[in-house]
Formats: C-alpha cells, structure tokens, sequence
C-alpha cells in the first residue's frame, strides 16, 4: 500500500471513530427498553427451546423471572407486574425440575415481598393460592412452602375463602405420615381470618392439637439450646 | 494402516496449526468464568445453577468448535486438492473415510476431556453425575464428527456444510419433541390432508434422527445419574448415528464428489 493510501485509510478510520463516538453521545439519552414479561409458552414448547437440556432451561428461566423487569438501569416495580401471568411462569418452571425449589425461592423472597398497600394483597393472593396448591401436592417435600403460604394469607392476604380452604387443606395434613406434625397448628389463626371464630377455639382446646403445640414447643427449645 | 496414522497426523498437525485446542480451551474457561457469574447472581441454589449452565455451554462450544473446524478442514483440502493427492495413493474411498472419521474422533475425544475436569475442579463436583455426563458428552463428539464429516464432504462450501450441520444438529435435538407434537395433537393445520402429511413426514423424520436430545443433561451434573436412559442406551444409539452417517459419507464420496 502506497505511503499515500495508508495515510487516508488512517485518516478515515480516525474519522469514522470519531462519528461514532458523537453518535454515541447524541444517542445516549435513548435508554434500553425494560423487558417486559411475555405470557408463558405452552408445556410442550418451553420443552422443546430446552433442546433436551430441561435442567438448563429451568437454571436460565428462573435467573430470567429474577431479572425480568429491569432494563437499562431501570427497574419495573413489582406492583406492575400481572402476578397470573408471574404464576404462570413459575408454574411452568416448575415443571422443568420438581425437586428444586429455586422457583418457591424467587416467588416468596422475591415476588411475594411485594408490600405496597393499595395492591399487595390481591397480587400475593395468586402466589398464596399457587404455594398451597403446590405444597399440598407433595406435603413431605414441600411442607415450607405450604407453611409460607399460610402466614402470608394470615399477615398479608387475609381472604377469607382462601384461609378457608389453606386451613381445611391443613386439618388433613393431621393424618400424614410425612408432613411435619405442627404444620396443622397453622390452621387455627387462618380460621380467624376466615371468620370461623368458634372453630378455631375448638381447634386450641383440642387434645390432638394440644400434643401437637406441646411437641412443636420442645422441639423449638430443643434447637434453640434451652432445656 | 500407513495411511490412517498420516491421517490423523496430518489432522492433528492442522488442527494444532489453527489453534483449535487452544481456542476449544479458552471458550471453556470463559464458559466456566460465565457460569461462575451467573452462579453467583442466583437467588438460591447457586452450584446448580453454575453446574447445569456451565454444562449446557460446554456442549455448545464443543458442538460449533467441532462443526466449524471439520467443515472448514475439509474445504481446505478440497482447495489444496491434498484430497485427490492422498486418493492418488493406494487407499480405498472407505478407508479414507474411515481415517478421517478416526482422526478427527481422537481430536474431539482429546479436547472434550477439559470440561469434565474444569466442572470438575471449577466447582468440586466428582460425583457420578460428571463420570455420566462427560462419557456422554464424548459420545456425543462422536455422532457430531460423522455428521460434520458428512455435511463437509458432500456439500461443496465450507459455510453451506456448517449451516447443514448445526441446522441437523438442531433438528436431532428437537425430533422427538416435533413427535411429542405431533402424536399429542397440540398443533393442527386446517387443510387436513396438509396436517396427515405433515404428522406423517414428521414421523418419518423423527424416527430418522438420532435422539441426541437424551445426551448430556444438566440433571446428571446436579442430581447424579437418573431418567430412564442410560449410558448404554447413549453408547447404542452414538454406535448406530455414526454408522450410518459414516456409510452415507462412504457412499457419497464413492459416488459423486471424487
């Protein structure tokens, strides 16, 4: 190359830099947009992006339910987030590894933190009833997040059809084998927020649920260190 | 047997020459330096999600190494004419095959060793798990071998044949899930004899294509080994892809190309 090319070439790339560089600067007020959460694929199509790799797919959709929302140094706040749709998701994340529990992990430390006032109830309420449903398919496995949805609804939700039905899915669990022997104790403040008063009394002097709290008590203690 | 050892000499010669194992290492640690990152950016369970991340990548960077050098290798000796160079001398069409297929085995198996060891070493995990995931990950090298071997030698270009390859690859990954659509009727097309010929030809298609979508799964990394497949069912259906991948590679370089 010519001592007179190179030097033009030279001069033209510097050029071409410095355009791009003003570019840059011109373009730096147009932010990314925030990734909005799409509905979720069908069963049999989120199996197959997984390329037979269902373990994989599980890893990268849940860290992508942790991120979705946030784009640009923005972030999206929960309370704008359509929570059937989030529940959705995690359903159907679920699917891809039923022994982890990294997506009851994203929803109850993550998604149900939500606390705004004017919201926060009727959107925990879709993860409430997800948890229960959940937690009530396998007990033994999923005894916490059985436990989480009851306090939630307890503390947060308080919809009385749906401590209802948490506190009956409870009573049940009395016969399990599996199930930890106090997880019905939590039945009895989920029939105050139901409204069935008289009930819960009855559930506190009962002998059965007595043992039960006397048990839970010493094991508390027992962990705890104390005699 | 002169000509298979200047074979994969002269194979292990050229992949040296393009640093392939030094570039297959490098997207292996920064896989493993990825993985470590998203790793660490999880909620909860981070090792499972650093193990099946690293894992999935690991088997992508083998894949495109794999496919890119053998189809870009072979286009190479076409131009060279070192092809008809080494067809001059007295060596049959399969046993050029053959060699090649040998060579470039040795090559894949030889640079799939790492991963095992950086999943290994990156994240303490000697569990059964690897033992199964790395032997699969290697049978899988193998079946990608013939298949690019094929693509390379029976498609003229070297980017036409890395297209092809990914693409089969691809499609070997998803069959059985086309077939699971299919049987399960979850997608319909209106014209009905259109949706009987497309079930049909799915079928057909999905029956063909090996099932690599049961190789190297994440599960055996973070749970052990498990599914209702084993290494043996792997080892079989790797004997019989490369088989018949190797036969069509034969019969394609006897009949057409030279």
């Amino acid at each position: 190359m010519a001592g007179g090319v190179r030097a033009a070439v030279w001069i033209l790339l510097v050029t071409a830099l410095m355009v791009q560089v003003v570019l840059s600067v011109q373009l730096h007020g147009l932010r990314p947009a925030i990734e909005e959460m799409p509905p979720p694929p069908s069963p049999m199509a989120m199996k197959a992006v997984a390329l037979g790799d269902d373990q994989f797919l599980y890893r990268v959709v849940t860290q992508w339910l942790e991120d979705v929302g946030d784009g640009g140094g923005r972030l999206r706040p929960l309370r704008d987030f359509d929570y059937d749709r989030v529940v959705a998701w995690l359903k159907l994340t679920d699917d891809l590894d039923p022994r982890s529990d990294a997506v009851f992990q994203l929803g109850s430390t993550y998604y149900g933190a939500l606390t705004d006032p004017s919201t926060a109830a009727r959107k925990v309420a879709r993860l409430v009833d997800y948890f229960e449903r959940a937690g009530m398919a396998d007990p033994a496995a999923r005894w916490q997040w059985l436990s989480w949805a009851a306090t939630r609804n307890q503390q947060l939700v308080k919809d009385p059809g749906l401590a209802r039905r948490t506190a009956m899915d409870l009573l049940s669990l009395r016969t399990s084998p599996t199930a930890p022997s106090w997880l019905p104790l939590l039945a009895i403040p989920l029939l105050r927020v139901s409204g069935d008063n008289a009930e819960a009394e009855e559930l506190i002097s009962d002998p059965d649920m007595i043992e039960r709290r006397r048990i839970a008590i010493e094991k508390l203690k027992q962990n705890e260190g104390r005699p | 047997m002169n000509a298979l050892a200047a074979t994969v000499r002269y194979v292990l010669l050229t992949a040296y020459r393009d640093r392939l194992a030094i570039a297959i290492l490098a997207a292996q640690l920064a896989v493993l330096a990825g993985s470590e990152l998203m790793a660490a950016a999880a909620l909860s369970e981070n090792l499972a999600v650093g193990l099946a991340t690293a894992g999935a990548m690991m088997r992508a960077v083998m894949a495109l190494g794999l496919i890119t050098f053998i189809s870009f290798h072979v286009r190479r000796m076409e131009e060279t004419r070192e092809i008809e160079v080494i067809l001059t001398r007295p060596i049959s069409r399969p046993v050029f095959v053959l060699a090649n297929f040998g060579a470039y085995s040795g090559l894949a198996l030889l640079l799939a060793m790492p991963a095992g060891l950086l999943l290994g070493v990156g994240y303490g995990a000697w569990t059964s798990g690897l033992v199964e995931w790395q032997a699969s990950l290697m049978l899988e090298c193998l079946v990608l071998v013939a298949l690019s071997l094929f693509c390379a030698l029976s498609l003229g270009s070297a980017t036409v044949s890395v297209m092809a390859a990914t693409g089969f690859y691809v499609m070997c990954r998803l069959g059985a899930y086309f077939r699971a659509i299919s049987e399960q009727h979850t997608g319909m097309l209106d014209n009905p004899v259109v949706d009987t010929t497309a079930r049909l030809a799915i079928e057909v298609v999905s029956a063909v294509l090996p099932r690599l979508d049961l190789f190297g799964q994440g599960n055996w990394l973070v749970y052990g080994p498990g599914g209702a497949w084993g290494i043996w069912t792997l080892t079989g259906q790797a004997a019989i892809s490369v088989a018949v991948l190797l036969l069509a590679t034969i019969r394609d370089v006897g009949a057409r190309r030279f």
